[in-house]
């Protein structure tokens, strides 16, 4: 069992240091320093495995002072630290529950257990004692680190750190049984996971509320009880047939990959073509052709990101005008304070806007559900086909960001009209078109700037920094601009003409350019 | 029409992977390229593609006169078949035909490209999300076929799919040759031998023909392996 676990570890360490040299050889800021092939450097190597195992231990220490940090500092806001052996208790019971690491899938048991064939009983009894010794050590030295606060005796301390980790075994086999029944680990019920929180989050606020407190003695008799659950677990862990089965069902490789692209995964999901818009109403491609008609079918199917999500914040829009109207009616002193408020706000327009543009989302979907297969055909890189493309993309984008647009101008308007703060009719219909420009603005802005920095490589990875900064600036500009403060007409003349200058120069440069930047990297 | 390549080289860094390439490739001829793992095949077509830049060297396509060869020349069909998912495979036909109607000769119906690949309507009617990795491959061929390049450069397009499509695919292959000039990669010598016109490998940075002459199969086949094979393997 140990000496599954030695390889294991030897395998982390030998994958610590080749990811190593391939960063320091790969690394584009160091090129030509690191040049060699220092796979089979003797020294080099045995610095690593020291460096490793101390980040590692380093690494665990952080987090386990960071997890026990903020429950002593919730505590003791509340004025509860000597509850804290209690509520450590009470929480480790979701650890048993839903943290537990047999049944979690990851590479390294991908690599370990199904692709160099080592014995699934045998690692998975070989990391939980490994766990089981480490986290004995580790909970008792942070909570002695603590121990100014928390006035814990030592044998307490050892007693709660003992109780805790022999739950945490008792919670692996429960899994391994759940699973066994169910085929599905507890973390995926809903129910379960529902149901685990509220008890805990009960008990919780018993605890705070009524300062429970567990006698030593119950502390004691629960420590060698669990110890003794613990024990019997271990053993119908290392006994378990459909244990070697349960390890190939969660760390196949599709799993894994899923798992280690991860982010990517999200974003995928996050623009993934839902089973309701699979259809589309023949009438709407009727009389479409070409370009126009590839488009609308992208649209069509993206109807859940783009109309159906601008159409949602209309309605929340929508919503909060309506209610501050009837406030505005219903009290002078409320109209006053709302038009005040808006006067006195009004760029914080501008990160609104921000937040109800679609553009980011759907230039991501543009990329991940379309061009990055499109790119792949020479007639789709012609510069012609770039550009007619792009032209439908911003007639669609533009069209749907204006609905909730058009809304928040008409709104504010209203909203200024009936509150007491007169302004010119100028001022209104500057104030309106400023938003509609802002509008205009975001869905010029994230398409253009999709168009001429093209982010992605062929993998969906973001490769480009020029594009994270510039997403970055886009933010930082929307939200800094909430500290100042600029009379209405100023406000909205500044926006057109800096909207209208920025949506003039950025088309220039994508007809000019689009062709040249638009490709998979 | 010939396809032209003069001194092309290639480097990634510190590493050559094509050095000084001269090759000239010929119409109505398909080309078996062939090369060890590593060797340059995907580098030489990307090169063609001007997917990557190239470090020297020039790449011509010569009809009555000579001009450099453009990505607008070339149709590419890649090894893992990319096609727009959020499209049904109707639908991709559609806008792909759209587009491309004043410069297709013989134009068909949908369905009749469909058949040409022995696609369903049915399956022509599911999004391409669903398709499996043989039916993508059949989508990006058909695709290649239509749009009908000068140049066709097929990177291991006949692995995935089963041997009744593969044996059709090879007939269209040896069809479309006569006007067009068909490089066509893969690691499956026997496969290259029964398509192939000529066998190009890829070997120490550079193209070679390997030229067949009197030589039965069995010979040329063991003639090609001991080209490929280096100093290490003797």
């Amino acid at each position: 069992m140990f000496k599954t676990l030695k390889k294991s570890f030897e395998i982390d360490i030998v994958s610590a240091f080749n990811s190593f040299v391939y960063a320091l050889t790969h690394n584009k800021l160091l090129k030509g320093i690191f040049t060699g092939n220092y796979y089979q450097k003797k020294g080099l190597k045995t610095f690593i495995r020291y460096l490793s195992l101390v980040l590692s231990f380093l690494r665990l220490v952080a987090f386990r002072i960071f997890y026990f940090g903020i429950i002593i500092y919730l505590l003791y806001l509340l004025k509860r630290t000597s509850c804290f052996k209690e509520v450590f208790l009470a929480l480790t019971i979701v650890g048993m529950c839903l943290n537990t690491d047999t049944l979690k899938s990851g590479i390294k048991k991908y690599y370990n257990v199904i692709l160099l064939g080592m014995d699934a009983n045998k690692y998975s009894c070989a990391y939980i004692i490994y766990s089981f010794i480490r986290d004995i050590l580790l909970n008792t030295l942070v909570m002695l680190t603590f121990n100014s606060i928390l006035h814990l005796d030592i044998v307490t301390i050892l007693l709660i750190s003992l109780i805790s980790v022999s739950i945490k075994v008792i919670g692996e086999y429960l899994n391994i049984l759940y699973y066994k029944k169910y085929n599905k680990k507890v973390i995926t019920s809903t129910f379960l996971v529902t149901t685990v929180l509220i008890i805990v989050g009960i008990i919780l606020l018993l605890i705070v509320l009524l300062k429970v407190k567990i006698p030593f003695l119950f502390l004691f008799i629960g420590s060698i009880i669990s110890l003794g659950l613990a024990i019997l677990s271990f053993i119908k862990i290392s006994k378990e047939d459909k244990l070697p089965f349960f390890f190939k069902q969660i760390n196949s490789q599709s799993v894994i990959m899923a798992q280690e692209s991860k982010n990517m995964t999200t974003r995928e999901m996050a623009v993934e073509i839902r089973k309701k818009d699979y259809h589309i109403d023949p009438r709407k491609l009727k009389n479409k052709h070409g370009y126009n008609y590839f488009n609308t079918i992208f649209f069509e199917r993206h109807k859940a990101i783009l109309q159906r999500s601008a159409l949602h914040f209309t309605f929340f829009i929508g919503v909060v005008i309506i209610g501050a109207i009837i406030l505005i009616l219903f009290s002078d002193n409320y109209a006053k304070e709302i038009g005040d408020g808006i006067i006195k706000f009004l760029p914080a327009l501008l990160i609104i806007m921000y937040f109800i543009n679609r553009g980011s989302i759907i230039t991501e979907a543009m990329f991940i559900n379309c061009d990055h297969f499109m790119l792949s055909f020479n007639f789709y890189r012609e510069p012609k086909v770039i550009l007619n493309l792009f032209k439908e993309r911003l007639k669609i984008v533009t069209k749907v960001n204006l609905l909730p647009a058009l809304v928040l101008g008409g709104g504010l308007i209203t909203i200024l009209i009936l509150s007491t703060n007169p302004l010119s009719i100028m001022e209104y219909i500057l104030l309106f078109i400023a938003v509609i420009a802002i509008s205009v603005f975001f869905s010029v802005h994230y398409l253009v700037i999709y168009y001429l920095l093209q982010p992605y490589d062929v993998n969906l990875r973001m490769k480009s920094i020029s594009y994270s900064i510039v997403s970055f600036l886009t933010y930082f500009v929307c939200y800094e601009s909430t500290h100042y403060h600029f009379a209405p007409l100023n406000f909205s003349l500044m926006v057109i003409i800096a909207a209208a200058l920025y949506i003039i120069i950025a088309l220039i440069l994508v007809y000019k350019r689009a062709y040249l930047t638009f490709k998979l990297r | 029409m010939k396809l032209v390549v003069e001194n092309l080289t290639k480097d990634y860094g510190d590493n050559r992977v094509l050095d000084d390439v001269n090759f000239t490739f010929e119409e109505g001829k398909i080309y078996g390229l062939i090369g060890r793992n590593g060797a340059g095949k995907t580098t030489f077509f990307n090169c063609l593609n001007e997917d990557i830049e190239k470090t020297s060297g020039d790449i011509y396509l010569e009809k009555e006169i000579r001009f450099p060869l453009k990505s607008k020349d070339i149709g590419y069909v890649i090894a893992t078949p990319k096609v727009p998912e959020f499209l049904t495979g109707r639908e991709f036909l559609q806008f792909f035909l759209d587009i491309n109607e004043d410069k297709i000769k013989d134009l068909k119906s949908i369905d009749e490209y469909l058949k040409m690949v022995r696609l369903s309507k049915e399956d022509g009617d599911k999004l391409m999300k669903d398709y499996s990795h043989g039916m993508k491959n059949k989508m990006q061929l058909l695709i290649n076929f239509i749009d009908n390049k000068d140049v066709l450069l097929l990177d291991e397009p006949l692995t995935s799919l089963d041997v009744v499509v593969s044996e059709e695919m090879k007939t269209l292959l040896k069809k479309k040759k006569k006007e067009h000039i068909i490089i066509f990669s893969t690691h499956i010598l026997e496969l290259a031998l029964s398509l192939c016109d000529e066998i190009v490998i890829i070997n120490n940075k550079k193209l070679e023909l390997v030229e067949k002459k009197n030589l039965n199969t069995t010979k040329y086949k063991n003639k090609i392996i001991n080209a490929l094979k280096d100093e290490k393997d003797v």
